[in-house]
């Protein structure tokens, strides 16, 4: 299952210098060591179950100490620890092959600027370096981004964590499939609004959530959820801080709270021009035909996409459509509008640097 | 060469070697330089070969004679000689550069090596943290400099529950908790203070500056809140609690060991505190506690004496049945005759025994005593009672109890079931399992089991039924209440329909008084055993109220 690392990357891709994995019963477990350009390594592991439920854990390394905390509290090392010795054997030549400066930058100087320049990062490592200390800077001590999207076409879910917590809160979190019955997954499909643990009365709704989190110095939480209009991914900046909420470690939470929810903001931004940049990549869709999809979700017919590519209507019917719908791998014309609006494509403008081809 | 000039200036003749004599050649004035100098070395100017040349002219004869030897051939063996020598000289230079660099090469390995040793000698393989070796080195440097008095101390850290991680989730998960330990304390010292691995879950802080005490305290307080955060470990969070001592240096007649024993001494004393929280304690050295130490050293040792040399002595209170008025059995008690402090009871030093593991011996003591006198009673007396033997919750869990057992009874020849171990509940705390085990296989042996001192502290009515037992012994707590107190009342007269249903016996001890047992007397089958009856007796005393 071991594959060879690949050498070449594109801008904002990294390179993947280990993959392996394992199954265990009806799951199987990912490990990748990612190397990005920005000279930051990234351990990704995904845990897949039959159900189509995917667990996605994105861990920027700050040394081997970081590594080999979330090895060893990760609930399946044992199934994985040839795994985790062959990134731990791989990572220290990923440090000094990767220029570090991205971690050097001082404290964040104007925090609402750097929440801004979040858009600039190039890659996922570089982003969560960015995050976490803006995070400080506003005064949490352990963060997590979580965002949940579905695919009802595959009838997948996936979760995926932005991780800047204590890697055995995480794991223990997953393991236990917390977020099944966490009140602020809940509180955040419905709601846009940032709620602490007091305010929805998380110690009484989940007592052993809150004791389990404790253990790990996360004693006040607050949750900024966001949502992507016409997408169904949700987005959940979980702050927390080592004060108790009667310590005023609540107070010191919210009173950040706009720098937090435009944080969560810039992070839901980024995730979705990451997808969108894949999507595009993966569907190979050239200008006019996102224009031709763009006209559909606007509401129009066979017959504007005719004028607009001055056309004939049956010309549309017989070439354009079935090239979307084969490029897009659908039936029907009205799948790769849905498919579209999902993945956000339909935002695009044709010259747009970032999805240009 | 030889040649032959006359004096008109021709070449007359001229030989080289063996070449044939050459009369014609240069004029005579070709050779003047030659005839000045009358001796040299001199390029011949026939054959332009270099000569060396002596130059005679013959007085009688108008000739002259020029003889000369070839310069090559003059010097052929000293230049073959200056080759060698230079060859050799060569071979030899080259010979001492390249030992210079294997030399400099070997003893830049040499003490690349020896560094590298050193570095391995005195760091802890797992953690990478310094080792005991480096800490104490470290420490008897500083103890030399008498400006390290009040200005270094040793924060003495050791793991609470580390062992039962250990056993849980194995060595490899222990060891790794060790290194997330280290990783821990390294950060929540900083790099202001070292920290050091001196044993398996043991670690050093060296703490150094002015009011190393406080800094001292400081420090353990920062790692006592760094250990109030859990450690995740294969997806489980174990929270690991920490017994620190403090020790800092005061006195100029101090090693690093009496530093070392001194901090360990104060975290044994914080660890008894805080097995009993549950928290993570710190205590800082004081004198009282070396002396604490001293006093049960000495204890120990004393102890130990009495049991090698025959200073502990096993008695038999009698267990009276009521309705008969006759001995049911004996209980052995322990008695120390101390030859300065006289009878010593067995509750000044059984406790003592029991958390130094000297129980173990003793135990076995009284059991062999016990073995031997049943002996000797079932040859000289047709009934001998039962003889109750205390087993500690200590010797329960040593897998030679029962082997022990088994033997005493073999070579002894005595009935088994003239034998019963009182087992207190307390021995059932901390693992039901295997002491349920242990219970069993004495009980095959057909040795009887008695509950005792029920009815004190978390007595459980499910002991009665989960570790299958012989009888129960009722606390003299209860006894006491009798016949005054209604709820002690109560809970007898519940005991004894208990215990009927359950065709268990039960025993009453403590009974001091005659109001006492004239209500205990109501009940046919309770057994007493206390003052009023009878105090614990020597042997003799009890073989002499048995039946003959």
């Amino acid at each position: 299952m071991k594959t060879p690392a690949s050498k070449s990357a594109d801008q904002g891709k990294g390179v993947v210098l280990l993959e392996d994995g394992a199954t265990i019963l009806h799951e199987r477990v990912f490990l990748r060591l990612l190397q990005y350009p920005s000279g930051i390594s990234v351990l990704e592991r995904a845990l897949e179950q039959d159900d189509g439920m995917r667990l996605v854990q994105i861990y920027a390394l700050d040394g081997v100490s970081d590594l080999h905390d979330f090895a060893t509290a990760d609930p399946y090392y044992d199934a994985l620890e040839v795994a985790y010795d062959a990134v731990q054997a791989r990572y220290p030549a990923a440090v000094s092959e990767g220029d570090k400066r991205a971690w050097s930058g001082g404290e964040p100087g104007r925090l609402i600027d750097c929440v801004g320049d979040i858009a600039r990062c190039r890659d996922q490592g570089e982003l969560t370096g960015h995050v976490r200390r803006i995070i400080r800077a506003m005064g949490a001590d352990q963060w997590t981004y979580q965002s949940i999207s579905s695919d009802e076409r595959a009838g997948a879910i996936e979760h995926r964590y932005l991780i800047g917590c204590a890697p055995g809160w995480i794991q223990r979190y997953l393991r236990d499939k917390r977020f099944m019955a966490d009140p602020f997954v809940e509180y955040a499909r419905r709601n846009v609004t940032p709620v602490t643990g007091s305010m929805i009365g998380l110690a009484d709704e989940a007592p052993r959530l809150a004791a389990d989190a404790r253990r790990y110095g996360v004693n006040s939480q607050m949750v900024v959820p966001v949502h992507a209009p016409a997408s169904e991914v949700i987005g959940l900046l979980h702050v927390s801080h080592r004060r108790d909420p009667e310590q005023g470690g609540e107070t010191r939470l919210w009173s950040s709270r706009v720098l937090f929810g435009a944080l969560a903001g810039q992070l839901l931004g980024w995730q979705l021009t990451t997808i969108r940049r894949m999507a595009v990549e993966s569907f190979e869709l050239d200008p006019s035909e996102l224009e031709v999809l763009r006209v559909l979700c606007a509401g129009g017919y066979a017959h504007n996409v005719a004028d607009m590519l001055r056309t004939s209507v049956r010309r549309v019917h017989r070439v354009v459509y079935p090239r979307i719908c084969d490029k897009m791998r659908v039936s029907r014309i009205d799948e790769a509008r849905k498919l579209a609006v999902t993945y956000g494509l339909i935002e695009l403008r044709q010259g747009d640097g970032s999805i240009s081809k | 060469m030889v040649a032959v000039l006359s004096d008109n200036g021709y070449l007359l003749s001229r030989r080289v070697g063996d070449e044939p004599a050459s009369p014609t050649g240069p004029p005579v004035s070709a050779y003047r330089d030659m005839a000045r100098a009358e001796q040299g070395a001199f390029a011949d100017p026939v054959d332009h070969v270099r000569r060396i040349v002596a130059y005679r002219h013959l007085k009688q004869y108008p000739v002259a004679v020029i003889a000369g030897l070839d310069e090559q051939d003059v010097f052929a063996g000293w230049r073959r000689t200056r080759t060698i020598y230079f060859a050799m000289g060569s071979v030899v230079t080259i010979l001492l550069l390249i030992g210079t660099v294997a030399a400099m090469f070997f003893m830049r390995q040499l003490i690349h090596s020896r560094a590298q040793m050193q570095r391995l000698s005195e760091t802890d393989s797992l953690t990478g943290l310094p080792n005991r070796h480096w800490l104490t080195l470290t420490l008897r440097q500083r103890l030399l400099e008498n400006a390290s008095i009040g200005c270094l101390a040793v924060v003495y850290i050791d793991l609470d529950n580390f062992k039962k991680i250990n056993d849980s989730l194995g060595h490899k998960a222990g060891d790794q908790l060790l290194q997330k330990v280290a990783s821990r304390l390294r950060a929540a010292v900083g790099k202001k203070h070292v920290v050091a691995r001196i044993g398996g879950d043991e670690f050093v802080i060296l703490v150094e500056g002015n009011d190393a005490a406080a800094r001292a305290h400081a420090v353990a307080c920062d790692v006592i809140d760094a250990f109030e955060l859990a450690f995740g470990l294969r997806g489980n969070s174990w929270t690991v609690r920490v017994s620190i001592g403090i020790a800092v240096h005061t006195g100029r007649e101090d090693t690093e060991f009496d530093l070392l024993t001194h901090a360990d001494l104060a975290m044994y004393a914080a660890k008894a505190d805080s097995k009993a929280a549950g928290l993570s304690r710190q205590c800082p050295y004081t004198n009282e506690l070396s002396e604490q130490a001293k006093r049960e050293t000495e204890r120990y040792q004393e102890l130990q004496y009495a049991l090698n040399h025959g200073e502990l002595q096993v008695a038999y209170q009698p267990v009276m049945l009521l309705a008969t008025g006759e001995i049911a059995s004996v209980e052995a008690l322990v008695r120390w005759n101390h030859p300065q402090r006289g009878v010593v009871p067995a509750t000044d030093f059984l406790a003592f025994a029991e958390s130094t593991g000297l129980i173990v011996p003793i135990g076995d003591f009284v059991l062999e005593q016990v073995c031997r006198q049943l002996c000797e009673w079932q040859e000289a007396h047709a009934r001998t009672p039962t003889v109750s033997v205390n087993v500690s919750s200590v010797q329960l869990a040593s897998e030679h109890l029962v082997g022990s057992v088994r033997h005493l009874l073999t070579d002894y020849m005595i009935e088994p079931g003239s034998l019963q171990f009182e087992v207190t509940e307390a021995a059932f705390f901390d693992d039901p399992t295997l002491m349920g085990c242990r219970l069993e296989s004495l009980r095959e042996l057909g040795v009887k089991i008695v509950l005792d001192d029920f009815g004190e502290g978390r007595s459980s009515l499910a002991h009665l039924w989960r570790f299958t037992v012989d009888g129960v012994k009722v606390h003299q707590s209860l006894t006491r209440g009798i016949p005054d107190d209604k709820v002690a009342i109560a809970t007898l007269r519940s005991l004894i329909e208990l215990t009927d249903a359950l065709d268990l016996t039960l025993g009453v001890k403590g009974v001091e008084s005659q109001r006492q047992a004239d209500w205990l007397a109501r009940f046919e089958r309770v057994q007493v055993q206390g003052f009023y009856f009878s105090k614990p007796l020597a042997d003799a005393n009890v073989a002499a109220r048995m039946t003959p």
